[in-house]
């Protein structure tokens, strides 16, 4: 039988194999070794202090600071007394005294107030409506990326804070799934802002909310020095919020390490991936989902509570890159059933379509305006079913 | 189970020091048990099909080798490709043809009300069954004998670092090394776990890093330039060469750590310098296989310029059609079958002159086509493929092309590829770095295992020639 030449064999000396697996152990060492190094260098060059700075040292040291626990980069954000982090801390609470300064009726010259919630999508079809007809007065409460959940219990917060005529709520396709956490830093490594906002639930039909233990920023720099509160957050995150990760989100001795923080970054976002997962499948977004069955039911609520404190509701349906008409299909038979006015980003501007998007994934200024041109004859009707 | 998943990584924990401790029959045995447990972990419903390739073929071949009379070993290897051919027929391309002839039929006002089975594809399917089909016919021509071990012949259908996706691994080669002990070195080892790591970089760091890029441009219905177009199609030559090559050596250094030698299959393909070159170094146990059991079948160049175009065509149009079961594929066939032809002709009437300056332009020239060619693989519809062929030979407008920019592992990754492979081309061998230093070896394995660790941020894709 020839030599096989799919088989290998060795010289079977002894010497030569102990010189090979020298030879090895050398080289397994010094990648060891160089491991080392680059984790340390790393840490010195780029230090998550230097997460903001401008330039490409900044985004490095961003880039590598995604992996570091969410509890570290929380306390790094409001320990930092510069106050280049305060906006940015600030933002997206669900706090009506944020809002004090918000438009609450109608200008002299205006006939209607419009409240919008939702995030930025809708902050930005808000703002074009703003703009595009002097009639309208716009009242905007917005969390950047925010879920529907967010906007809802914004809306709840501020019903009786303003005389608007019309409330506009909006869902965009990209945030569905953060339904089932109650605050940003779970959801995102990339920037976990530390807003946070009520778990939603449908319990024998009906919804229920699970608020925060931590619902201002006030309160959030009290739990962190308050360790029993901060531990009734993390109990409270680990009970209800679907995203929340022991491993990813509590600060440990793995924040000083490069290579850990980069596994820990793959970690959580896989992790968001398998969350995107229990709410859209390769068809779409899945009928009974949680998330589904919640948002279909705020919307209902959205709807009725507006009607009730005499005004009229609209739903902003709005689909982000990539989503096709996701959205539009989990929403539209539910809100024409439920008699909700809706109005659809894809009928004005295809999300298939490039020119629909910024190179950030916001709307391009020409679908913010195609949506307001859309949407301001139906706040500017007496009544939007005419 | 992906070879990129940690699943594998648990996989492989268990099987090779259980493989190290155990004797030549035992690790046979209990390579084959893992890699049925390795494809039932895709589907296991599949695993019939792989038995039946296996059962047929095996009791074919000893069929060959118990027979002289011409008529009934045509038979026995007829039987043979036809039980194979008739799997892959069927769960390959059988809801293809119906659509096509559906289509065909409502064209000409006939509308039939067919009602189409949902037949999932088999992952593997057209690696096996070539597999064995090689296997028969190598008996039948004499090339060698059939094994008499019913359980080497299926360990050598089913093994799994190339059951899924190749290479596509010669009974001649793969069974005597099966049958016979094997001892793997420590230098084929570490070899191996290189092999791994590097797998691991192009799959990773580059093929899922380039893979959202690609998409986008691919899934745009407005907006792009011809600039957008190409940038795409040659994002999508590298998605794809790390894509599929990543994960031959990922199947090769496991090979390796389990004492075989799997041939290689990709061999810088990107520097080919013409049609010929070029599959000769992509795919190379598929091109091979071609020429061997379909090319020179047909009758190959012995029958004069119009004969050997005829059998070029023919092999890569069937080429194509075994990459996946859609008219783009066929079309992707075509076009390369018109390269070879065209660059026969022309290297007849025009030899090749010598230089490096010339060479470099030739394999710059020859990319572009390439591209060209992964374009018309790529593209999501013929209309797409029209569309994108007009733009690139017509609009060289500013392009858009970085709305979707890669990750910062892959901008770091693939300057690194081209850097390794142009080490490995201009130095003529695979283990070039076995010339550096201990702390440069050591420098490089820690840069790949960093970039893989950033890598894993990257949306993992499934691994492009599983549909196949």
């Amino acid at each position: 039988m020839p030599r096989p030449s799919s088989s290998i064999s060795n010289s079977d000396s002894p010497d030569r194999l102990s010189s090979e697996l020298r030879s090895a152990a050398v080289v397994v060492g010094w990648m060891l070794f160089c491991l080392a190094v680059i984790d340390v260098a790393v840490a010195l060059a780029f230090p998550p202090s230097q997460s903001d700075e401008p330039g490409l040292a900044g985004r490095f040291a961003s880039y590598f600071e995604r992996g570091m626990s969410s509890e570290a980069r929380i306390r790094r954000r409001v320990d930092d007394r510069t106050g280049r982090y305060d906006e940015m801390l600030a933002s997206g609470w669900v706090d009506p005294e944020q809002w004090r300064d918000l438009k609450t009726q109608p200008d002299v010259g205006e006939d209607k107030l419009i409240a919008f919630y939702g995030n930025s999508f809708t902050r930005q079809v808000a703002a074009a409506v703003d703009e595009r007809d002097s009639r309208l007065g716009v009242r905007m409460i917005f969390g950047p990326i925010a879920p529907p959940s967010h906007a809802y219990a914004s809306f709840l917060a501020d019903r009786e804070q303003h005389s608007a005529d019309v409330v506009v709520l909006g869902v965009s396709s990209n945030t569905v799934a953060g339904i089932l956490a109650m605050t940003h830093v779970t959801q995102s490594i990339v920037e976990p802002l530390p807003y946070s906002y009520p778990r939603y639930l449908v319990e024998d039909g009906e919804l229920r909310a699970i608020e925060p233990v931590i619902s201002t920023l006030a309160e959030l720099r009290n739990a962190l020095v308050e360790p029993t509160v901060w531990q009734r957050h993390v109990a409270q995150l680990s009970k209800f919020d679907e995203f929340y990760s022991a491993r990813t989100y509590n600060k440990s001795v793995l924040d000083r390490s490069t290579l850990a923080k980069l596994l820990r970054a793959a970690l959580a976002i896989r992790r968001e991936r398998v969350m995107d997962d229990r709410v859209k499948g390769r068809l779409g977004f899945l009928e009974d989902s949680e998330a589904t069955v919640v948002l279909r039911a705020m919307l209902r609520n959205f709807d009725l509570r507006a009607r009730a404190d005499g005004r009229r509701a609209v739903v902003l349906v709005l689909s982000t890159s990539g989503s096709g008409d996701d959205l539009d299909r989990l929403l539209r038979e539910s809100l024409d059933h439920d008699g909700i006015e809706a109005l659809y980003s894809n009928e004005f501007c295809a999300s298939t379509d490039r020119d629909t998007y910024q190179e950030d994934g916001h709307f391009s200024s020409r679908c913010a305006r195609a949506i307001a041109a859309g949407l301001t004859p139906l706040l500017g009707k007496a009544d939007l079913r005419e | 189970m992906a070879f990129n998943s940690i699943a594998f990584a648990v996989f492989l924990s268990v099987v090779i020091p259980l493989y190290y401790a155990l004797g030549h029959r035992a690790q046979n045995r209990m390579l084959l048990v893992a890699s049925y447990f390795f494809y039932a972990s895709w589907d296991w419903r599949f695993l019939s099909l792989i038995l039946v390739s296996t059962v047929v073929d095996y009791w074919v071949a000893g069929g060959l080798s118990r027979t002289s009379d011409g008529v009934r070993r045509l038979r026995l290897v007829a039987l043979s490709m036809a039980s194979n051919l008739g799997i892959l027929a069927f769960f390959k391309y059988f809801n293809f043809f119906a659509d096509s002839l559906a289509e065909l039929l409502s064209s000409v006002g006939c509308s039939g009300g067919w009602t189409l089975f949902e037949i999932v594809l088999p992952v593997g399917i057209s690696f096996y069954t070539f597999q064995t089909m090689s296997y028969t016919i190598d008996v039948y021509r004499g090339r060698m004998e059939a094994t008499r071990s019913f359980f080497d012949f299926a360990l050598f259908v089913a093994f799994f670092p190339q059951l899924v996706a190749g290479p596509i691994e010669r009974a001649r080669d793969l069974l005597p090394a099966i049958s016979h002990p094997r001892h793997p070195s420590v230098e084929q080892a570490t070899r191996g776990a290189y092999l791994i790591l590097f797998g691991l970089f192009k799959k990773i760091v580059v093929a899922d890093g380039l893979a959202p890029s690609v998409n986008a441009i691919f899934g745009a219905n407005a907006g792009l330039s011809g600039t957008d177009v190409w940038f795409g199609s040659v994002l999508f030559a590298f998605q794809i060469y790390c894509d599929f090559s990543g994960y031959s050596d990922i199947a090769r250094g496991v090979s390796k750590i389990l004492g075989f030698n799997l041939q290689k299959n990709f061999d810088q393909p990107y520097f080919s310098s013409s049609p010929q070159e070029f599959w000769r170094r992509w795919h190379v146990s598929l091109s091979n296989w071609l020429r061997d059991y379909l090319y020179i079948a047909l009758g190959g160049s012995r029958k004069g310029a119009g004969r050997t175009y005829r059998n070029l065509m023919a092999t890569m149009v069937l080429g194509g059609l075994w990459h996946g079961a859609a008219w783009n594929f066929v079309l992707w066939g075509l076009y390369q079958g018109v390269l070879l032809c065209a660059h026969r002709a022309w290297a007849a009437r025009y030899p090749a002159r010598a230089g490096f300056a010339r060479q470099g332009l030739k394999i710059a020239v020859f990319f572009l086509f390439t591209c060209y060619g992964w374009m018309l693989f790529r593209a999501e519809s013929f209309a797409q493929i029209t569309e994108f062929t007009q733009l690139m030979l017509t609009d060289f407008s500013d392009g858009d092309f970085m709305t979707v920019r890669p990750s910062l592992p892959t901008l770091l990754g693939l300057p690194l590829l081209i850097l390794l492979d142009s080490f490995h081309f201009f130095g003529g061998s695979p283990r070039f770095y076995r010339a550096w230093s201990p702390p440069a070896r050591g420098l490089l394995s820690a840069l790949l295992v960093v970039l893989i660790f950033m890598g894993l941020t990257n949306a993992p894709a499934e691994f492009i020639y599983f549909q196949f």
